[in-house]
């Protein structure tokens, strides 16, 4: 599938980095509207260091997409995005679980909506088959050996 | 010597990525020439560029081993490339 | 019978992990090289036989220049092991080879050990064992230390070893060196001082190569003024770089016999793909940052169910002990003090392990050594180089192994340097206070303002670095070359993991025990006698007003400033402080210890967080204190550390409180 379908493929990739670069740039703002006047956006976490993350996760895509149609080989770029994006995506899915339980404990009341509404684990979801293509190819071109 | 061949002398710091050069020389103290020829940077040997960046440090493989060289220290490891 | 059995070998090739597994020792284990830096000892019996096992820091030859080397080749040529394990990367044969040639010549009882034979396999690598062992002479054992395959091998060469004799190979050097090693040899043979402590011809090759030590040891030879003139004849024949010379021939004769024993080569690896991206120019230093920030989020916010269920444990147990004990001095003593106090700082306890748990897997995972890559470039500019990076960066676990690791840095100067300024690294046990104060105050900016004070450890070490290298004249040096081989990516292993989250934790319990309980104790009985006055006439009190006027620009009153004062035992106790000091307060009331802080206004935000950086920065713990005494063998680093920490931490205390009114903040 992936050299036919190479413009689907970077479409794809595109469209991942377009949308953690906007994540990443709404979370930002929300943290400063938070900072100067008190309330952020809706919907979006007042997260700083959080939207920074997700820029940069936005970055590898983004240079995931250019050496995509000159290589036939794994594309490493592919592998450290779909990697990050895996990591913050549990990492926030963890965050909400944490969050859940300690709710649970101190008896107060979960905005599990709020939790769960973190555009990040939404976006690890998105890119999980991206993920999944990636390390298989990978795996495929070392024989199932990774080091 | 080398001046049959259309190959280059230039200090490693200068090879860019992926290319391949072969150890002429190293340059500089000798605790310095010792520790690198003890890492099997010894002249005549391939030495390949993994990862160079601008003013930053460079990333070789020397005898299937991926050592970090500074970039003061790849200023005086001087290859031949080209040839 | 014991027999002595020292294991060297190249830095990062698994001689801890072999250690652990033949001796059920705790060494540290992780994916960088330069983690072992002092002998340790331990024991393993087999079939009847004793062994003392000695796992030695890594080594690329026996030539050492910094301390750790010069702990591993000392203990191999001084104190004689029965018997030496050259622990080699299988998957990086041919610079492996090059330490066992060095170890073939001191002519000891030698067994090669080819580990991580797993990656030599995923690599496709074929190597001939027999043969090998054929051409070098010795016998050679192959293992994988992460599954323990291959260790009863292993113990049971060498206690049969007791029975049998090898000689290595006796590598040439070529007919015309060969001579001159010859020559040095017969010179010394006759010098008993000489030939019954050291090898002959290793003394000779040694002196071929103009060791220095070994030059030092032989002024006292009768031959002297001979073995000079031999030394200026060899120059001719080897030119003015006699050790290059040889090493050159080592490498030569390692190449000559490489490709009979091993087949295959290096394909392109996972690891060099990875490392196109996390060694990406651009994206490197932000990549680090994110992960660092996930780490963070991971430490502070996973943890937290687990801290409040020990938080309710230790609320819940004051209370029934209040209201069972009728002698009201010791309910206080227990519940405020010891289940308060200890409670207090335990409730930390789940942060901690998380935090280890995070950086175990940064180090085991081989990130550790590209966070040093990336960050190669910001430290040049500071005069040190990537390597000091490390050091930093383990700061955030604990000071103290921070503090040892700088070991590895070959220029004294710049150890130095990288040791008194690593203090300012934040290490876990701060993080009780940001978590107390910061989640108390800073809302929904808490884990951005813990992150921040970390962000804020980096600048201020990198600052003072600086700094102290500009006006200090004891700091001015030359660069030290960068050097330092890259390990491969690989997936941690849980058991490392947890055992060394076990390791911290335990040893974060046994500190609550000890040092922290009898600060904490203190501050307790200090606080509530004279028996039944109000806090504010108590003995602290009277400590805190003293202290009070200092603080008192900072925004932080008295009971900031006397837990700041024991916080100098270990900075935990600043923690267990407040619970004792606010557990009063809410007497009766459900009111958890941050509530307090918030609605009773002991810190506004500015002053909450100025508060935080004044923690980070203001003084090592006395553990931290004792390392940096050890490691530079000297008091007045310690009372140097001690006087610019206390000076800093007041000056940015002062500025985040003063930037902060400007801006309008209170
Ligand atoms: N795949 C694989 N990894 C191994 C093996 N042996 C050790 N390792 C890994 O190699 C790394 C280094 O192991 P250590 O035991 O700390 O190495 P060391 O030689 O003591 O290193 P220094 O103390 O730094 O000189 C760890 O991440 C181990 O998990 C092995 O047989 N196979
Ligand atoms: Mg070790």
């Amino acid at each position: 599938m992936e050299i036919k379908n190479g413009k689907l493929l970077t479409i794809y990739i595109s469209i991942l980095s377009l949308l953690y670069a906007a994540t990443g740039i709404l979370e930002i703002i929300s943290a400063l509207l938070n900072l100067i006047i008190g309330i952020g956006l809706s919907w979006i976490p007042p997260d700083l260091f959080g939207g920074f993350s997700a820029l940069v996760i936005s970055a590898i895509f983004f240079k995931a997409i250019f050496p995509w149609r000159r290589r036939k080989k794994a594309n490493p770029y592919l592998l450290g995005a779909t990697l990050m994006s895996m990591i913050f995506g549990t990492l926030y899915i963890l965050i909400f679980i944490a969050t859940g339980i300690d709710a649970y404990i101190v008896n107060e009341e979960w905005k599990w909506i709020t939790d769960l509404m973190r555009p990040e684990i939404w976006l690890a979801a998105a890119s999980t088959p991206l993920t999944y293509m990636a390390w298989i190819k990978m795996l495929k071109e070392f024989k199932g050996k990774a080091n | 010597m080398y001046m049959y061949r259309p190959s280059r002398i230039i200090p490693l710091a200068m090879l860019p990525e992926g290319v391949r050069g072969i150890i002429v020389k190293i340059i500089g103290g000798r605790g310095l020439v010792r520790r690198l020829t003890e890492m099997g940077f010894t002249p005549g040997i391939e030495v390949t560029v993994l990862k160079s960046s601008f003013q930053g440090p460079i990333l070789a493989m020397i005898r299937g081993s991926r050592i970090v060289i500074g970039r003061g220290v790849a200023m005086k490891i001087l290859v031949e490339v080209g040839g | 019978m014991k027999i002595k059995v020292a294991l060297i070998g190249n830095p990062n090739v698994g001689k801890s992990l072999i250690f652990n597994n033949l001796t059920g020792g705790r060494s540290h284990i992780g994916n960088w090289p330069g983690k072992t830096v002092e002998k340790k000892e331990g024991r393993c019996i087999y079939n009847g036989v004793e062994m003392e096992i000695i796992d030695l820091p890594g080594v690329y030859s026996l030539t050492a220049q910094s301390i750790d080397e010069l702990i591993a080749r000392d203990y191999i040529i001084e104190e004689k092991p029965d018997i030496v394990i050259d622990i080699a990367d299988a998957s990086n044969l041919e610079r492996n080879l090059y330490l066992t040639l060095q170890l073939m010549e001191l002519e000891v009882k030698l067994i090669l050990v080819l580990n991580k034979m797993d990656i030599a396999e995923n690599l496709g690598y074929n190597i001939d064992v027999e043969a090998l062992s054929k051409k070098l002479g010795i016998p050679i054992v192959t293992t994988i230390a992460t599954e323990g395959k291959g260790m009863d091998e292993l113990k049971k060469i060498i206690a049969e070893s007791i029975h049998r004799e090898w000689k290595a190979k006796k590598i040439s050097y070529g007919r015309e060196i060969d001579e001159l090693i010859f020559k040095f040899e017969k010179l010394i043979a006759v010098e008993r001082q000489f030939s019954t402590k050291y090898p002959t011809r290793w003394l000779a090759i040694k002196i071929l190569e103009r060791d220095e030590d070994i030059l030092k040891k032989i002024k006292k030879s009768r031959n002297l003024d001979e073995i000079l003139k031999n030394i200026d004849e060899s120059i001719k024949v080897l030119g003015d770089e006699p050790d290059v010379a040889l090493a050159e021939k080592r490498y030569e004769w390692i190449s000559s016999i490489l490709p009979q024993v091993l087949k295959g080569i290096r394909p392109v690896t996972l690891s060099d793909m990875l490392d196109k991206v996390f060694l990406d120019k651009h994206l490197g230093i932000p990549i680090f940052l994110s992960l660092w920030w996930s780490l963070f989020r991971f430490t502070y916010d996973v943890s937290a169910p687990l801290s409040d269920l020990i938080d309710i444990f230790f609320n819940r147990l004051g209370d029934i002990v209040k209201e069972y004990i009728s002698n009201e001095q010791l309910a206080s003593f227990i519940a405020d003090g010891i289940l308060g106090g200890i409670g207090g700082v335990l409730v930390f306890l789940p942060s901690i392990l998380f935090l280890f748990f995070g950086l175990s897997i940064l180090e085991d995972s081989g990130y550790l050594a590209r966070a040093a890559f990336v960050m190669d470039k910001l430290m040049y500019k500071l005069g040190l180089n990537g390597r000091s990076f490390i050091p930093i960066l383990l700061g955030f676990g604990c000071n103290v192994p921070a503090i040892m690791a700088t070991r590895t840095i070959k220029n004294e100067k710049d150890r130095v340097l990288t040791i008194v300024v690593n203090p300012l690294i934040s290490c876990s046990a701060r993080l009780p206070v940001y978590i107390l104060i910061g989640g108390a105050v800073l809302g929904e900016y808490a884990t951005a303002g813990v992150y921040s004070m970390y962000i804020l450890g980096i600048v201020l070490a990198v600052s003072m670095a600086l700094l102290f290298r500009r006006i200090i004249p004891f700091f001015k040096s030359g660069r030290t070359p960068f050097i330092m081989e890259l390990p491969m990516y690989a997936k941690p292993i849980l058991k490392t993991t947890v055992i060394h989250m076990w390791e911290r934790g335990s040893l974060f319990l046994r500190k609550a025990g000890t040092i922290i309980f009898l600060g904490v104790i203190s501050v307790w009985f200090l606080s509530t006698h004279p028996w039944g006055s109000p806090i504010e006439e108590t003995y602290i009190a009277i400590l805190g007003k003293i202290l009070e006027p200092l603080f008192y620009p900072l925004g932080f009153d008295w009971r900031g400033a006397v837990a700041l004062f024991f916080g100098f035992i270990a900075k935990e106790i600043v923690v267990g402080a407040f619970s004792i000091f606010f557990g009063f307060g809410g007497e009766g009331e459900e009111e958890s210890l941050k509530q307090y802080i918030r609605t009773h206004k002991i810190f506004t935000p500015l002053t909450g967080y100025a508060f935080m950086a004044f923690t980070l920065t203001y003084i090592p713990c006395i553990a931290t204190l004792g390392a940096i005494y050890r490691e530079t063998g000297s008091w007045k680093w310690v009372l140097f550390t001690v006087t610019y920490e206390l000076i800093l931490a007041y000056t940015v205390a002062f500025t985040i409180v003063t930037a902060g009114h400007l801006l309008g903040f209170t």
